[in-house]
Parts: C-alpha cells; structure tokens; sequence
C-alpha cells in the first residue's frame, strides 16, 4: 500500500542542515588542523555524510524494535508535529547523537586519513611520526590530540548552529499556526 | 490515377526502406569489434535467440546475457557524458546503468520480489559504478585511484548511500501508515517530516469499521430477541461490553494500531427506552493530546408482535428492534484543511 505521503520536508531539512554542519565544520578543520581550504571542506562533506548515514541506519533499525508506547510517540512527532510528551527524551536523544557522532566522526577521520595516504612516503612520514609520538608521549597524554579536539569543537558548533536553526523553525512556525482557534 | 499515386508512394516507401537498411548495413559495418555498439549487437542477438528458443531455462539465461549485455554496452556508451546543463557537472551514465542493474535485478527475482528493494539499491548501485570507474585505466586496465580519486569514490559512495536511506525512509513511512491507517484521518499539515500530495482526501478513522462491526453483532444478538432477554442482557452491561469489543476488534485485528483502539457502550440517560451509545476511542498517535472518540447510537424499542402458535389463542410477543445512527466523527477529524 503506497500512498501519496512523501517524507519531503524531512529530506529538505536534512539537506539545510547538512549543508550548514559542513560549512560550520569544514572551517573549523581549516582553522584547527592545518590542511588547506578544499581538504577541509572534503574532510567535513565525509565525515558528516557518514555520520548522517549511520544514523539513518540505526534509526531503522531501532524503530522495528519500539515498545508500542515509544512507537506512538515516535509517529506523534513525525505525522503531527507532537512534542509534548517527550521533551525529556529528546534531550536524551540529542546528548547520545552527538557523543556518537563525535566518536564516529573521530574514528572516520582517522580511517579517512589512513585511505588518503600517498604510497611509499607516507609510510617513512608515518614511521617518524612514530618515533616523534614515542618521545612526546608525555605531551599527548597531558594535551588532548588536536584531531580529536579540533572533531569534538566542529561537532559542537555545527550541532549549536543546527539547534539556533531549528529554535528559529519553531519561533517562526508558531505564530501564524497557533493563532488560529 | 488514385492508384498511380498509391503506386509511386510505395515505391518511394520501398526505395525508403531500402536506403535506411543500407545505411544500418553501412553502420553495422563500421562497427569496431571493440566498442559499445558490439556490445548492443550482442544484447538484441542475444534477445533474438531468447525469443526463437523454447526451452524455458536456456530462454532464461539467453534473456539474461542479453541484459548483461545491454548493461556493459550502455554504461560503455554513456561514460563520461555529462549532463548539458552550465554550472553543473553530472555524469548520468551510473545513474542509467544502475537503473538498469535494479530492473535486471529485479526481473530475475533476485530481490525477492520487491520492488521497494530495486528502488533503494539503486543510487547505492549507480555509486558504486561510479567509483569503479576510477578503478579502470585506460588500456583498459585496473589501476589504484590516486588520494584526491580516493576522496572522491569515498563522497560518491556516501551520498548514494544517503540517497538510499532517504528511498529507505519514504518506504519506512509507507509501512508505518499500513501499520496505522487511521494516521491518515489527520491533516498532516502540521508535520516538519511528511507532506501529503492528495491532500483533499483524508480517509476515514478505522475506528469506523470497529464501530459499524459493533453494531452489526448488536443487530445479531438483539434484533427479535424478547425484550425480557434483552432487559437481562443490559444488566450485565460491563461483561457484554468486553466480549463485544473483542469481537468487534477482531475486523481491525490485522493492524497493529488496533492496540489502541478501545470500545466503550453505555446507556444513555433521559431517552425512551434504552438508548445505547457505542464509542470508539482512539489512544494512538494522533494530532490531538488525548485523541479522540467516534461515537454511535443504537436506540432499543419494544415492538409488540402478535404470533399465532397452533391452535391457541393469538398471543403478543413483545421484542426487540435495534436501529442505529450513522457514526458521529469528532470535531478534529471534520476539519479538512
């Protein structure tokens, strides 16, 4: 049974806020890690395809297994607009989302850097990064890695930006909606 | 004369036809052995023996070379062609040729039938063949892509894939409106998520069905039954009430919304007689806060018949008629936006 029910404004959102977490990401890489202009934006469109992917993927596969409560609330919120009930959980929601896009965005740069590495020098290169990281080892274990600091502030401002984004969805739905008796 | 014209024009027809299969013959001919147009060649050879032979599985695999066939010649032909449009730079070859791939898939009832599945697959599919390309060097031979190629097959693969999981999302709603009918009695004009394009026709609550299946046992169990009997009946309204919303559940049983329709019957007070009023009350997902109930009435009258047994004096029977009114939807489902 297909109906003319299409997820569009969901797709449409996904795209402005895509669109807004890699312009907010790929300049913080550039600010933070010292890779040029396009490496950045390349780096932010991967990691955030990605961590959007594996969202999607562990929504579908949550959502076979709501209990019947959850699974109401769940269609309340994306057929009718329904928040209500559940502000307690969402916040939950948001706080895993992020530590988890953290972690996976971590994990993908580090996978990605591996992928993009020429052949032969880069072994040399990674060989004395080594012997380096072996006489600063002192020094990581006090500072926190730039990678995984330079990660968690872009995720941390695009996820503000999206949040700015979506208070002013809901400053600027309510009033005409909610006028109306 | 009408038949000299008829003449010339056949002839002019036949020197038509002619020339076009001397041009074909003349095109055939400059086909290089190694190019896409042979792989088409093969493809429609390949359709054209499928078509001549009986055998039901040779005419399957013959079918199916030709598809492997078309498959190769098309994504051949297509490679590196761009989209004519400024600005942007598509190369729509994959997407064709993942198309293709879907319904070959599909065809040969590799994806158990579904056709939700070729849907999904096929931006994944036509990524996939996008990156590949960056695999064949020319020659042709393989080759390892280069960083910035690497970059690209990983932004390509995952963008198909984000593609095939907004696919996915269309039919995860789907599923969720089979599972749930009654979402669709709701205006969904306040969703951030789903729009609805027929958005003129809001189908009727299932709550609906329950009510109307109430009240064809009512008329079966009530309907000429002595009004003695039916006066006992409605003193154990509150047991009556749980088997008769069993039952009339069991003709929306097969959606798993009906786990959250509940029915309700109690007598209306200040009426003659007795007065019924069946309710559906819907506590699923619903626009409203506590959702919301659909009722009906269902009037019990005494009617007096006179019956003739045997040979004895005529006698009056008192009975029972049930009529009941059409549903009564609630204000929220009235509106139609």
């Amino acid at each position: 049974m297909n109906s003319a029910v299409v997820p569009l404004q969901a797709i449409a959102f996904q795209i402005v806020l895509l669109l807004t977490a890699i312009a907010v990401e790929a300049f913080t890489f550039y600010q933070r890690l010292d890779i040029s202009r396009k490496k950045s934006v390349e780096y932010a469109v991967s990691l955030n395809l990605l961590s959007t992917v594996v969202g999607w993927l562990a929504f579908f596969n949550l959502q076979l297994v709501l209990s019947p409560n959850l699974k109401r609330q769940l269609l309340e919120v994306i057929f009718f607009d329904r928040w209500d009930s559940n502000i307690v959980l969402v916040i939950l929601i948001a706080f895993v989302t992020f530590f988890a896009s953290f972690l996976i965005k971590l994990q993908a740069l580090n996978l990605l850097q591996l992928l993009l590495k020429e052949g032969k020098e880069e072994v040399s290169q990674q060989k004395s990064r080594r012997y380096k990281s072996l006489i600063r080892s002192r020094d990581d274990v006090l500072e926190p890695p730039k990678q995984a600091n330079a990660i968690l502030m872009a995720n941390a401002f695009s996820y503000s930006a999206i949040l700015l984004i979506l208070l002013l969805r809901i400053l600027l739905q309510t009033n005409p909606t909610e006028v109306l008796p | 004369m009408k038949s000299f014209f008829t003449f010339l024009w056949k002839i002019w027809f036949i020197e038509a036809a002619l020339n076009g299969l001397k041009a074909l013959w003349k095109r055939l001919q400059e086909i290089q052995p190694y190019s896409w147009e042979t792989l088409l060649l093969l493809s429609l050879f390949s359709w054209l023996v499928a078509w001549l032979i009986e055998d039901p599985v040779l005419r399957e695999v013959a079918s199916s070379f030709g598809w492997i066939f078309l498959i190769f010649g098309v994504s051949w032909a297509l490679s590196g062609k761009k989209l004519p449009l400024p600005g942007i730079q598509i190369n729509y070859g994959p997407w064709v040729t993942g198309a293709l791939i879907c319904i070959f898939l599909f065809r040969e009832q590799i994806l158990n039938d579904s056709f939700s599945t070729a849907l999904v697959i096929w931006p994944l599919i036509s990524a996939s063949i996008a990156a590949l390309r960056r695999f064949i060097a020319p020659g042709p031979t393989y080759k390892i892509p280069d960083p910035p190629g690497r970059q690209d097959i990983v932004i390509v693969l995952l963008f198909g894939i984000l593609l095939s999981c907004w696919i996915q999302f269309y039919f995860v709603v789907q599923n969720w409106l089979a599972d749930y009918p009654s979402l669709l009695a709701e205006s969904f004009r306040q969703s951030n998520f789903v729009v609805r394009l027929d958005s003129d026709s809001i189908d009727p609550p299932q709550g609906i069905l329950m009510l109307n299946s109430a009240e064809a046992i009512l008329q079966n169990d009530l309907a000429g039954r002595p009004w003695g009997a039916v006066e006992l009946w409605l003193m154990n309204l509150d047991s009556e009430k749980q088997e008769l919303e069993s039952e009339a559940k069991a003709s929306i049983a097969r959606f798993e919304e009906s786990q959250w329709w509940n029915l309700d019957m109690f007598i209306l007070q200040g009426q003659p007689d007795y007065t019924l009023q069946l309710q559906a009350i819907w506590r699923g997902p619903s626009s409203q806060p506590q959702g919301y109930t659909i009722g009906k009435t269902c009037a019990l009258r005494q009617i007096s018949t006179r019956t003739v047994r045997g040979a004895g004096s005529p006698s009056t029977v008192v009975s029972t008629q049930v009529t009941c009114d059409p549903v009564v939807l609630p204000e929220a489902l009235r509106v139609r936006n």
